[in-house]
């Protein structure tokens, strides 16, 4: 199987057309104009823009996603399966190079400007508590092994395993999220420390919410490869979104011990 | 399979082939509106800068307010750099680093398609930011803070400017990807890495650039842009945040954007000289590494753009000596180029014209360039027009030159007929002569101190600025031709043509000439495999 490759098909396999690339830019497309709206004054056409970019998006992305599953479903009787997934790994490996250099840009904004401040934090930031962001870390690492045991389980068969650790890696996940949550909530209503207060109070907002971002949009993935391991779509050759669940993952979490490390401890 | 079984099994029939352009895979169709979205853009960028011409006729003519000039300023170089070259170069490579590598289409068809129809909606947000309070960006394409801050640019204009630009971005981004996967994963059997033709390496070393580079663009402007919508400090010096590190951050990005926008040109100029040279490119292997030690290189000469903003004068040597440094690779090139002419029987095809105009034009600006990576000398002229005019023998000598040539040459495998080598001299002469006309005095002005972005200047420059605009029209009317040529050639004129219109294959050996000219839409019936 791994040696087959697109060219050696027998029959000419030619681009799919599909509606949705173009669907889904246009639905991204609204949100910046949303914004924009929001800026001039015209709350209510922002929520419109916004409400409406927001659907599109997601329908086309759900619409994309089910085309690609389909196809795939077909390529299995051709082979052009294995060269695809060599594809698709490959993508999700440079992928996540970008996502690396977005939060190496701001990692390099954040040490900058660290040097070059004297007295850190600077004035105005309250006591930043280590103790339970230190747990919510343990939580995420911990996460981190159980994805990584779900898709070895996968791999060796043990299809109920899988299920169970991924639910599991999701739970713990969300948990570290309402974590999040919560300090959120503590910092900015006791102590009044917001994005505004310093360069601190940005950095540390920006950067942890950034993050608890890709944290959230983990867990949906997490959740999809759920879902498509439920519906029996998965196969040992054949499980790209578990693949890219795990690696997404890994990479979130591998993310937040940098940050960790340079928000609470140094 | 017959060719006629294999189209017909292609595609199962379906809906969707009514809407044909808006939701196709092919690679060859993308790269067509990558093309014609360049063209327009060009029209409408070439257009704003005529408009910086017509007011620099007189030290004050009035023609526009000095808040308008801003705005033309910013936008010429915004459009020029990101929804025009760019884009050329990505629909170019689309149409030929498949063809070149004997694949039927990129890695990602639907991806491919998706980061097109991005640009969309960042012509949008940039066409609509001039009919919003305040007007569009004002701040110059760099968009420096604190000017760029709310505090000085409050309309919603460079809002939207930020999320133009982040959105055109996420499209080169994605394209990028899908380059480096093609390339990697997609070449026909035997096409081993050192056999690839230069324009899929120059490609490949070029999507390499953008992967790395972009993101960290995107991430100073969502800091840019969280400033100004939600009140953060990362730029703002008040709160202690460090608008120097913007222009760090916004070179980062912006100095390989200018390998990212001559790379595919080298390696356009590659294929065109040999071809008409009737010869093999001179030193392929030196050509490779060179265009990698520049990918390398680029990465390292950011801050010689900032040498007046107030970085340590250890940086300053570091980022002076790799600006120099990166013009000997530069320079192997250079060489192997005139080597590959040199004792060739040349045919002065109108491609051909363009890339000699190239290595001419090329160098001057290379050699300015050098001169601006000496600390001292950066210092006098900075923010002059002699940094205008260096860059602008870069990026219309470079850039626009190759493209030209990359343009006549493929032209006839994208559409099966030749663009006019009567209207093609005309359009090369106009705009060779045209483009010294407009940028040469430049390096005079700037010497003698004439700023840059400003609306007016001291009456003492007004004949070189009265010949610099001269040249626009020279320029113009170059740029006039093309198109009318290009719509004629591709709407009214029927035909085909064979393989290798050029006859140039007997030479080269690539694949692009050996399918069809236009191609069949899987490119090859049969996945050839090289020997």
């Amino acid at each position: 199987m791994e040696t087959v490759k697109h060219h050696e098909e027998a029959h000419v396999h030619l681009p799919p057309r599909s509606v949705w690339p173009i669907v889904l830019a246009m639905g991204v497309g609204l949100l910046p104009i949303a914004l924009v709206a929001f800026r001039t004054g015209h709350a209510i056409v922002a929520e419109l823009l916004a409400v409406t970019g927001g659907a599109v998006s997601l329908v086309s992305l759900m619409g994309w996603a089910h085309s690609v599953v389909m196809d795939k479903a077909e390529d299995v009787v051709t082979g052009h399966l294995s060269m695809q997934q060599q594809d698709l790994k490959m993508f999700l490996k440079y992928f996540l190079l970008s996502e690396a250099a977005i939060f190496g840009g701001l990692f390099v904004h954040y040490y900058s400007t660290r040097y070059h401040i004297q007295a850190w934090p600077p004035a105005g930031t309250p006591h930043i508590h280590t103790h339970d962001p230190a747990i919510a870390t343990l939580i995420l690492m911990f996460s981190s092994f159980t994805c990584e045991l779900g898709l070895k389980a996968f791999e060796k068969g043990k299809k109920f395993h899988a299920k169970t650790l991924l639910l599991v890696t999701a739970l713990l996940g969300l948990i570290f999220l309402s974590y999040q949550g919560l300090e959120w909530g503590l910092l900015i209503t006791q102590y009044g420390f917001t994005v505004e207060t310093n360069i601190f109070g940005t950095m540390f907002y920006m950067m942890t919410g950034f993050h608890g971002l890709h944290v959230s949009i983990g867990v949906i993935f997490l959740l999809l490869a759920y879902g498509r391991l439920e519906l029996g779509q998965m196969n040992e050759e054949r499980h790209f979104s578990l693949i890219a669940a795990s690696w997404y993952w890994h990479f979130v979490d591998v993310i937040w011990v940098l940050l960790f490390f340079s928000l609470y401890l140094i | 399979m017959s060719e006629a079984a294999a189209a017909a099994t292609a595609y199962k029939s379906s809906w969707l082939n009514k809407l044909d352009w808006f939701v196709t895979g092919d690679h060859k169709k993308i790269g067509i509106m990558y093309l014609w979205f360049a063209i327009v853009m060009a029209i409408v960028g070439g257009g704003f800068a005529g408009v910086i011409r017509a007011q620099l006729t007189k030290p004050d003519s009035g023609l526009v307010t000095p808040e308008f000039y801003n705005q033309m300023v910013s936008m010429h170089a915004t459009l020029m750099i990101f929804f025009v070259i760019i884009p050329a170069w990505t629909g170019l490579g689309n149409y030929f680093v498949p063809l070149l590598i004997g694949a039927r289409d990129m890695a990602f068809p639907r991806l491919n398609a998706f980061a097109f129809w991005l640009a969309v909606p960042a012509t949008a947000l940039m066409f609509g930011s001039f009919f919003v309070v305040g007007g569009a960006i004002q701040t110059g394409w760099t968009a420096y803070p604190p000017l760029s801050l709310a505090a000085f640019s409050a309309g919603p204009g460079v809002d939207m400017w930020l999320m133009g630009i982040i959105f055109i971005g996420l499209s080169s981004i994605l394209g990028a990807i899908n380059f480096i996967v093609t390339v990697a994963n997609l070449r026909a059997p035997g096409l081993r890495w050192f056999k690839m033709p230069l324009f899929v390496w120059a490609w490949f070393i070029n999507a390499t650039l953008i992967l790395v580079a972009t993101p960290v663009l995107s991430s100073a402007l969502a800091m840019l842009l969280a400033d100004r919508v939600f009140g953060t400090s990362f730029l703002t010096v008040a709160k202690g945040g460090d608008p120097l590190l913007y222009q760090h951050l916004f070179w980062f990005y912006s100095h390989p954007a200018v390998y990212i926008m001559v790379l595919p040109g080298f390696g356009v100029i590659s294929h065109v000289l040999a071809s008409f040279a009737e010869k093999k490119i001179f030193g392929y292997k030196g050509m490779v590494f060179a265009i990698m030690l520049i990918g390398i290189i680029g990465y390292m000469v950011w801050a010689h753009h900032m040498f007046v903003a107030g970085i340590p004068p250890s940086l300053q040597i570091f980022f002076s000596y790799m600006s120099m440094v990166i013009a000997v690779p530069t320079g192997i090139k250079i060489f192997s180029w005139l080597a590959t002419i040199w004792g060739g029987s040349i045919r002065f095809t109108t491609p051909m014209k363009f890339g000699l105009g190239f290595i001419f034009l090329f160098v001057i600006g290379g050699m300015s360039g050098i001169l601006l990576a000496n600390v001292p000398v950066d210092y006098q002229v900075t923010d002059t027009y002699f940094v205008v005019a260096h860059f602008h023998y870069v990026l219309v000598g470079g850039s626009i030159m190759s493209m030209f040539a990359g343009m006549y040459y493929w032209f006839p495998k994208m559409s099966g007929r030749f663009l006019s080598e009567k209207l093609g001299t005309w359009v090369f002469w106009l705009f060779f002569v045209g483009m010294n006309v407009t940028f040469f005095p430049m390096h005079i002005m700037g010497i003698q101190g004439m700023a840059r972005r400003v609306f007016t200047y001291r009456p003492e420059f007004q004949s070189l600025n009265e010949l610099s605009s001269a040249g626009y029209l020279l320029m113009l009317a170059a740029g006039l031709i093309f198109v009318f040529d290009v719509l004629k050639t591709a709407f009214f004129k029927k035909g085909t043509l064979p393989a290798d219109p050029w006859q140039i294959n007997h030479v080269q050996n690539t694949l692009d000439w050996k399918v069809s000219s236009p191609p069949p839409e899987y490119n090859f019936l049969k996945i050839p495999t090289i020997e």
